[in-house]
């Protein structure tokens, strides 16, 4: 038999896709402001956050909206090294693969874009930037004065990444976005929207403001940390519901179940 | 899952953990509380002590402690003729003799002990300043009241102003002859003073005519040199 909370459980599997998209006020305006930023004559966008505060997503739907309008590549994986890199970047620019046991050539990469100035105008979603070496982001740096090619760069906001983002982007970058961890509200309208767009309105229903608040607290507004934090929820509602139904509360979520699920995570200990 | 049984677990314990803090705030409450009321029922003891206290210090302490010697004592000075008076003169260093001390007013031992005084000597044995003494010399010379006068006679006596003792005994004498602890003042002071054959002169004559022990305790001991 299958659980009403499986279909439930399978909302919150963090992902970057597009269909998973939920549209907040904070997220909006961070879209608008993204979008407003790459119309400027900016070189290097940078895309500021803690880890978990929709970066990925926000540069997915960026992608995905201008696709079609627009030169856009997105950079979802860091490359493992500069020479992968530069093969992928070769592709963009040239839509060509580089030829085997061959490597780009940098000062010639950099002569190319400065010929495409005025030609053509391309936009790189370079996520997870914090895996770049300080010698790559300098090169980045170097193609991007090029003015034919305009990066878009997601930071993960840590204290020594903060230093990264300091020193290699502080005089160069034109525009920060930062993102933040969602309000309370913002949080309890994420999990809310979530649920209805699978239809699971009655499990929508028993997650109370009080339940909220206590996701709020151990998730701290975090969309990845949320989204671990319901999987477990739901994962711990499936199993009463399959072998144990007498300790569950249909109408509204025990609270117990969320303490349960914060103990699993390691948010609270016994 | 199949760990949910230690979760449950975990959880219980969680759950316990949880109480603790306000398993302490309630006992600290308790213990607060319990402090609190012990402090007030402690300050309520205190002052039935203080209050218990003041009596010992009245002339009356004598009555108090031995009730025996004060219906004797009593009886006896009930009996005596009134107008009788230490005949001996006494130099009181003011120009007057004991023999001088008018008895019309005189009071008898039990109407000089009104309770409302026990209150305010507690309230004036805390105020020592000169300033308050000045105060009761003021009440007294308004009311006469033989509270006041031997309590100034007490005080003057413990910080050696003996002359002040002596003359404050005087007048506590002079409105109630039948104050024991006033003619005891007064003998020590005349001590105080070098007038040791004075003092024993008059506490003989006291004797003689009340037979008080206390009077007997101090004249020996002024014999005896032990008071100075």
């Amino acid at each position: 038999m299958k659980s009403r909370y499986e279909a439930a459980k399978k909302v919150f599997i963090d992902s970057v896709d597009i269909d998973d998209y939920i549209e907040l006020d904070s997220s909006l305006a961070a879209y608008q402001q993204l979008e407003h930023s790459i119309d400027k004559p900016l070189k290097m966008i940078l895309l500021f956050g803690r880890p978990g505060t929709g970066k990925s997503i926000l540069l997915n739907r960026l992608y995905n909206k201008l696709k079609h309008k627009r030169e856009i590549h997105y950079f979802d994986t860091p490359a493992i090294n500069e020479k992968e890199f530069f093969q992928k970047f070769f592709k963009v620019l040239t839509k060509k693969s580089l030829p085997q046991n061959t490597e780009v050539n940098f000062s010639a990469l950099v002569n190319y874009c400065k010929d495409l100035r005025g030609e053509r105008e391309i936009i790189i979603l370079l996520d997870e930037a914090q895996m770049y070496g300080s010698e790559m982001m300098e090169k980045i740096r170097l193609i991007s004065d090029s003015r034919a090619v305009k990066f878009i760069v997601s930071l993960h906001k840590t204290d020594n990444e903060d230093l990264v983002a300091k020193e290699h982007f502080q005089s160069r970058i034109w525009e920060v976005i930062e993102l933040q961890n969602v309000t309370l509200p913002e949080q309890a309208t994420y999990i809310h929207k979530k649920l209805l767009k699978k239809n699971l309105f009655e499990t929508a229903n028993s997650i109370k403001e009080r339940h909220m608040k206590l996701i709020h607290k151990f998730t701290r507004g975090n969309y990845r940390e949320c989204n671990k934090m319901m999987f477990a929820i739901f994962e711990i509602c499936e199993y009463y519901d399959r072998h144990e139904p007498s300790k569950i509360n249909y109408q509204q979520l025990p609270k117990r179940i969320i303490e349960m699920a914060a103990l699993k995570l390691g948010y609270i200990n016994a | 899952m199949h760990n949910i049984k230690a979760l449950e677990e975990d959880w219980k314990r969680y759950s316990r953990k949880k109480k603790i803090p306000w398993i302490i705030l309630l006992l600290l409450i308790t213990v607060v509380l319990a402090l609190i009321l012990a402090r007030n029922s402690g300050m309520l003891k205190l002052q039935n002590i203080s209050m218990k206290n003041q009596v010992t210090v009245t002339p009356f302490t004598l009555q108090q402690s031995q009730p025996a010697f004060r219906d004797k004592a009593l009886t006896k000075l009930e009996e005596q003729d009134r107008e009788e008076t230490v005949d001996a003169p006494m130099d009181t260093g003011f120009g007057e003799s004991i023999n001088e001390i008018d008895t019309q007013e005189h009071t008898t031992l039990v109407s000089s002990k009104p309770l409302r005084k026990k209150l305010h000597i507690e309230v004036i044995e805390t105020a020592s300043s000169p300033e308050a003494f000045r105060e009761i010399e003021k009440r007294f010379r308004l009311g006469h009241d033989t509270d006041d006068s031997l309590f100034l006679a007490r005080v003057y006596y413990s910080k050696g102003n003996y002359k002040k003792a002596e003359y404050w005994a005087l007048q506590t004498n002079k409105i109630n002859e039948n104050i024991e602890e006033s003619w005891l003042i007064f003998a020590k002071a005349k001590v105080g003073q070098g007038e040791k054959n004075e003092a024993i002169r008059i506490l003989n004559r006291y004797i003689k005519k009340t037979n008080s022990i206390e009077a007997k305790v101090l004249l020996e001991k002024i014999k005896k040199g032990m008071i100075r």
